[in-house]
């Protein structure tokens, strides 16, 4: 293959541009056309206070993020809560937040409102050829400095053994099973990281990948020093990096402590001495704990938590946005009746939306069909709210046509269709209730279609039957990648690592493969659009009930977040608590 | 041949001429009959710790990504055989029941360490937690029974049942959660939520014991104070009673040295046998005030399957228990000279 099949003339440069923009709004775009001319920190950099309150940017998605004013005062201690100790500690098989993401760091990061990519420890990323790429590595990124480090130059060596394991090509000589590094997907297609000098590296794939820069912005791939596998990846209290923090205390159950890396390599960063995590298994008493200012920032916060918050500490700012996170009920084709996409579209034309996500979230939340509106390609709110079965406007027509599909499936009023939602029963999460409304909803529509709960207590019950696809109808919560092609590959191709369901359709997965190897942004916009269309009419594997509110509460002294505030920064906080900082007001 | 004894709270106990007493043979009889039950408690929790749904073979290929690979059948095999629960269930309690005999509680599934160390670190904080518990439970509750024996059908024995029935009656977890929610709201302020040994801070220390334990000891003083009511009440309808009175002792004298002495024997059993119930109870206090004890131990070792440690926790617990039960046994055969074995 050349780069000739891409379009004639086709120029170095706009094939970059085609890869990167296929994760970027236009507010992205010229930023990447600047792609290997900005320093890491200058990106950073330029971002701050660009933001302010209520001000929709990029992906036109509403965004709360106050600024806080005030001169900054360096250094302190900023505290965070979590609720147990985390247990795995290798960054490219953990599926759960790890100590990665505080003392790693990651090859590029997204602008949290338009997705854009901005250099971080990798400073430029180019297309040499469809599946050669080349990246250019930050000189002077320094590792921890603790032994057997000791504070020397993370090069393009490093990187490139990051990518190789990140992909799994090193499960056989670590006897680890390949499908144990999750985040294969993120660098997909990978055969080979070389690193030509101490800042460049080249990698080569089996194929195009139109994900791979976007891959590399996903905090769930840190990089780490290349001896860590020597090192093992048991004791945290071993583990060093180039992240802003580094590791300092680890008592599992109490406390999870950092410190500042004085030689970080974005100038001015991180701004906190110390960034300490204190578990509290509680909700009441975390909630208690910012109240009474022994944590500086909650997340996840329900409406009457931010009521009861606002009323006791009126200084604390409120940041909210629409989330990653995104809700949704996911039908087994497993089971006879959902093998028939009259049902399945019944089903999508006669819930309520609005209905289920107002009744947990109450307001906050993001309409979403097939792709997280976080991502550039993916249709807006509005969109998929003016759609049939979404619009509540036209909700009793679409029930009638509801009703009348599934008369033509042969289930008049559900009649013959008996199936479980299988969830986890935690207190405090959205599943109960979504299955309860969901349940309510679809007896009131189909007055013969019997429908069961069955919930579970805890995750390691839950996730029995859920990877087994042992089950007629799951729900929960997923995690958008940071990529619309990678997300439809592991949720909806066939044998993807999420596609619980064990949906199949030939043409979805040729779209898929299409998506995938295609690097002009038009095209690959093209085939996404078919695909948004697609699911909502003709596949329709399962029911997204939307994106659920991100709600995040800071101590009024604490600056810098509204920088951070957005979709796509990341997943955790571990990432952003560089970038903020105490204020004397 | 020097004379046997057994010596039990600084006092020598019956002694027998130089041979082993009843009250040795007694114990001795008891603890070889412990060796049984602790068995089949073994064997018991070894067995029902994997009947909880999902194993942590699911958790550590959910965690690993295994998603994928789980259906194909691949990788769970070979996690399983990692942790020697591809084993029959019957090989695994007799190699854990071989490793306890010598000590050998196993290791974390998850970290690789020791159980017994594990346990090591968090038996001191649930300890102490237990130890103000039941020290504020006595200094409590017993007064309180005092006075309301004393002062029967009166206002003051209303107030004090009403509060011990109200002690009994509301959920641990209630009380402790608006220890740590009412402050917060009121004046903004709440218990400390970060650990400090008492070495490192032994005010800060014991700034976070007294809360949770006193969640526990309210629970555990209402229905002391209860118990030391009624047994007042009973001892102070006795006849060797009303002779004290008789003789023209003072009431004070006759209630603290006469009657409180005789009534706090059941109380004393009681109260052994409660201790033990504590641990339940640390399990809901330790995480509502995030401490680090043998209860959140628990917790987040079940949720994460990690067997060895549950094991390890409700094996040690279940010797202390046992151990607890006969001390109790002992004491009261000490307390009462008429039911000391023969």
């Amino acid at each position: 293959m050349t780069i000739e099949q891409f379009g004639g003339r086709v120029s170095r440069r706009s094939v970059l541009e085609g890869i990167g923009v296929g994760a970027l709004g236009l507010a992205g775009a010229a930023l990447l056309g600047c792609g290997g001319t900005k320093s890491g920190g200058e990106a950073g950099g330029a971002s701050s206070g660009a933001l302010g309150a209520n001000q929709p940017k990029g992906t036109g998605l509403p965004l709360t993020a106050p600024v806080v004013q005030g001169k900054e005062k360096a250094g302190g201690t900023f505290t965070e809560h979590t609720t147990s100790s985390y247990t795995q500690h290798d960054p490219h098989t953990a599926l759960a937040t790890n100590i990665w993401h505080v003392i790693g760091d990651k090859g590029l990061e997204p602008d949290p409102q338009t997705a854009a990519i901005r250099p971080h420890v990798l400073t430029s990323w180019e297309v040499a050829d469809p599946t050669t790429l080349v990246f250019k590595v930050k000189p002077g990124i320094k590792t921890h400095n603790m032994a057997p480090w000791n504070g020397r130059d993370f090069t393009a060596e490093d990187v490139a053994w990051n990518l190789e394991r990140i992909g799994g090509l090193y499960a056989e000589k670590l006897k680890v099973p390949a499908a144990s590094f999750q985040r294969a997907s993120m660098v997909a297609n990978i055969t080979k990281a070389q690193a030509v000098d101490p800042t460049t590296v080249k990698v080569t794939l089996s194929k195009p990948n139109s994900s791979f820069f976007n891959g590399l912005m996903d905090t769930r791939v840190p990089f780490a020093p290349k001896e860590m596998d020597d090192i093992g990846w048991n004791d945290p209290l071993k583990m060093g990096g180039i992240g802003p923090f580094q590791i300092s205390e680890w008592v599992k159950d109490q406390k999870m402590n950092y410190k500042k890396n004085p030689n970080y390599f974005r100038p001015n960063e991180p701004h906190f001495d110390n960034f300490n995590w204190t578990i509290i298994p509680d909700r009441a008493s975390a909630v208690a704990a910012f109240i009474s200012g022994q944590t500086n920032m909650i997340s996840a916060l329900n409406q009457l938590e931010i009521d009861q918050i606002k009323k006791t500490k009126p200084d604390a700012n409120l940041y909210s946005w629409i989330d990653s996170n995104w809700h949704h009920f996911r039908p087994s084709v497993e089971y006879a009746p959902f093998k028939d996409i009259r049902v399945r579209k019944a089903l999508q034309l006669a819930i309520d939306y609005a209905q289920i996500m107002d009744g947990f979230y109450g307001s906050g939340w993001g309409y979403q069909a097939a792709l997280n509106p976080g991502f550039p390609d993916a249709w807006k709110p509005e969109k998929v709210k003016s759609l049939a079965g979404y619009n509540p406007d036209t909700k009793a027509a679409d029930r009638a046509e509801a009703q009348k599909l599934l008369t033509a499936a042969g289930f008049p009023n559900g009649k013959g269709i008996d199936f479980q939602i299988i969830f986890q029963n935690t207190s405090g999460t959205a599943y109960p209730e979504n299955c309860q409304r969901f349940q309510a909803q679809m007896q009131q529509v189909f007055p013969e279609m019997k429908i069961g709960l069955k919930p579970y207590a805890d995750n390691a019950s839950f996730s029995v039957p859920q990877a087994k696809g042992d089950f007629q109808m799951v729900s929960y919560v997923i995690t958008a990648a940071p990529d619309s092609v990678i997300e439809m590959q592991s949720q909806y191709y066939t044998g993807g690592s999420r596609n619980y369901g064990h949906f199949s359709d030939k043409n979805l997965d040729a779209l898929i493969d299409k998506a995938q190897v295609e690097l002009k942004m038009d095209a690959r916009n093209a085939l996404m659009e078919e695909f948004q269309t697609k699911f909502t009419t003709e596949w329709v594997p399962m029911y997204v009930l939307g994106a659920q509110p991100a709600r995040v509460m800071m101590q009024g002294n604490v600056a810098g977040y509204d920088t951070t505030a957005g979709t796509w920064y990341g997943y955790s906080a571990s990432t952003k608590a560089c970038r903020w900082f105490y204020v004397d007001k | 041949m020097p004379a046997a004894s057994v010596v039990y709270a600084g006092r020598r106990l019956i002694t027998n001429g130089g041979g082993v007493t009843g009250m040795a043979k007694y114990v001795l009889r008891r603890l070889i009959g412990m060796v049984p039950t602790w068995l089949i408690i073994m064997f018991m929790v070894v067995f029902m710790v994997r009947l909880i749904p999902g194993s942590i073979v699911d958790l550590l290929l959910q965690d690993q990504g295994g998603g994928g690979s789980y259906q194909a059948g691949i990788d769970r095999a070979q996690v399983e055989h990692r942790l020697g629960l591809d084993q029959p269930v019957y090989v695994q309690y007799v190699k854990y029941v071989a490793g306890v005999a010598q000590g050998n509680l196993g290791a974390s599934l998850w970290d690789q360490q020791s159980v017994v160390s594990l346990i090591a670190q968090r038996v001191p904080v649930t300890a102490q937690v237990a130890l103000v518990a039941i020290i504020t439970s006595v200094f409590v509750s017993i007064p309180i029974g005092v006075i309301s024996a004393v002062r029967r059908d009166s206002p003051v024995d209303y107030l004090l049942r009403s509060i011990s029935i109200l002690g009994i009656s509301v959920p641990g977890f209630a009380i402790g959660t608006a220890i740590v929610i009412f402050p917060t709201l009121w004046w903004g302020v709440t218990v400390s939520f970060k650990y400090v040994s008492f070495a490192e801070d032994p005010i800060g220390h014991l700034k976070l014991i007294i809360p949770p334990a006193m969640v526990l000891g309210v629970q555990l003083s209402a229905s002391v104070a209860r118990l030391t009511r009624t047994m007042m009440l009973e001892v102070l309808q006795e006849d060797y009673i009303r002779t004290a009175r008789a003789k023209g002792l003072q009431e004070p004298k006759i209630v603290v040295k006469h009657a409180l002495k005789n009534a706090l024997i059941p109380v004393v059993t009681v109260l052994g046998i409660q201790i033990t119930n504590l641990l339940g109870g640390s399990v809901i206090t330790e995480t509502i005030f995030a401490l680090p004890g043998l209860g959140r131990l628990m917790v987040s070792s079940i949720g994460a399957r990690d067997y060895p440690v549950v094991q390890g926790i409700v094996v040690l617990t279940a010797i202390f228990v046992m151990c607890m039960n006969l001390a109790v046994d002992v004491s009261y055969g000490y307390l009462d000279p008429r039911a000391r074995p023969a």
